[in-house]
């Protein structure tokens, strides 16, 4: 057989969707010596096999969670661009692909510009809320956070430093800390995040410098 | 600009029934079924800002696919600045000369040859397994994956032609 009797056969194999390589005789031994057929016939196995390759489902609520979380984390973006925190806010955690972002909240209402707001007096609320992504879920993460002397979180008045124990499911965790703000203060959260001996920091610089209304709390 | 509710509804029902095809390519490409949710996961965020965009277009689907693939070359352009994506891509390259050196006269059966697959996808490096998927698997030509890539066509083919070569080598082909 030469070779243009082959590649009709190996076109047939491929359209026909018969089993390759070993099973005609004449093609098995024609391909042991002919490079540029072989080349061809594998070509055609590599291709055929790949298009139908299996690939495994997502998980079963993927197409839900991802809309809601696309949705989600644009608002919160808006949020960061409306309030144009500074990008040490946003780190890189371990692998590249695991990732925090600290965002101070300002309630998100659509037309509120960066410095529309007055200084109020007294105590100022405000929630930073920081996104970690996990690729796996991980058991007893260490979280850690300082405070600078202005700010405290709502719950813990007077503590500058607060650690604890957390699991963290795989995807996006959110952890929301409400602050509380002495009058006009301007300071940061420092988040310390620790796994299997690996710390990653974020430092979110926070300011009470805008009037708002109670937290529009966007929850995960 | 849209009410923040009815964007979202938009975008929920436009994306939606494209969700698995995107993630088939996906799996395809990364090679696994966490960064392939990853994956199409950062694409719906970057997305989500052009619903109205995408409700103009007539075949949304490759219209996504291309957007996949263009996301998954700028994840790996990032990756590949850092030094460790570096170091990643000489261990498959050790991987790849060990696993084809067992027994290179023996042809593979092709029931080996599928069940093997996957694992050769994934000791290709990244770029290479992308050619591959788009070019084989899903069947862009050269020149679409030059346009997507902004790379020359003929970078692409010897991409291609290598790429090939480690996956048959695997594959004991
Ligand atoms: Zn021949």
């Amino acid at each position: 057989m030469n070779c243009s009797d082959i590649r009709q056969r190996i076109n047939d194999e491929i359209r026909h969707d018969k089993p390759l390589l070993t099973h005609d005789e004449a093609v098995v031994q024609h391909i042991r010596h002919c490079d540029l057929c072989r080349s061809l016939y594998t070509d055609a196995v590599l291709t055929r096999e790949l298009r139908e390759m299996p690939v495994p489902e997502p998980r079963a609520d993927f197409a839900a969670r991802a809309i809601q979380n696309a949705v989600k984390m644009n608002r919160m973006k808006r949020i960061k661009s409306l309030v144009g925190i500074s990008a040490a806010a946003m780190l890189i955690l371990a692998a590249g692909l695991v990732f925090t972002r600290g965002l101070p909240d300002f309630a998100g209402r659509p037309g509120l510009a960066p410095n529309a707001g007055l200084t109020a007096p007294g105590r100022m609320e405000k929630t930073v809320r920081v996104m970690i992504e996990t690729r796996q879920s991980r058991q007893n993460a260490t979280l850690a956070i300082d405070l600078t002397e202005n700010v405290a979180l709502k719950n813990f008045p007077g503590h500058r430093q607060l650690t604890w124990q957390t699991e963290l499911t795989q995807g996006r965790n959110l952890l929301e800390l409400p602050l509380v703000f002495d009058d006009d203060a301007e300071g940061y959260v420092n988040i310390r995040y620790r796994y299997n001996g690996n710390e990653q920091q974020v430092r979110i610089p926070v300011r009470a410098e805008k009037e708002h209304e109670p937290q529009t709390t966007i929850t995960s | 600009m849209k009410r923040p509710t009815a964007q979202a509804e938009i975008f929920e029902a436009l994306l939606t029934p494209h969700i698995p095809a995107l993630y088939k390519t996906a799996y395809r490409l990364t090679g696994s079924g966490d960064k392939a949710e990853d994956l199409v996961q950062e694409l719906l965020v970057k997305l989500y800002p052009k619903t109205d965009e995408m409700q103009t277009i007539e075949a949304l689907g490759p219209w996504l696919k291309k957007a996949l693939y263009r996301l998954f070359v700028d994840e790996l352009r990032k990756i590949a600045r850092r030094p460790e994506g570096r170091l990643g891509g000489f261990q498959e390259e050790i991987e790849t000369v060990k696993a084809s050196s067992d027994n290179p006269e023996k042809m593979a059966e092709i029931a080996q040859i599928r069940e093997k697959l996957q694992d050769a996808l994934n000791i290709l490096d990244p770029q290479h397994r992308s050619v591959v998927v788009m070019h084989l698997a899903e069947g862009y030509t050269l020149k679409e994956i030059a346009a997507i890539y902004n790379a020359p066509a003929e970078t692409i083919k010897t991409q291609l032609r290598r790429a090939k070569a480690r996956l048959k080598k695997y594959l004991k082909m």
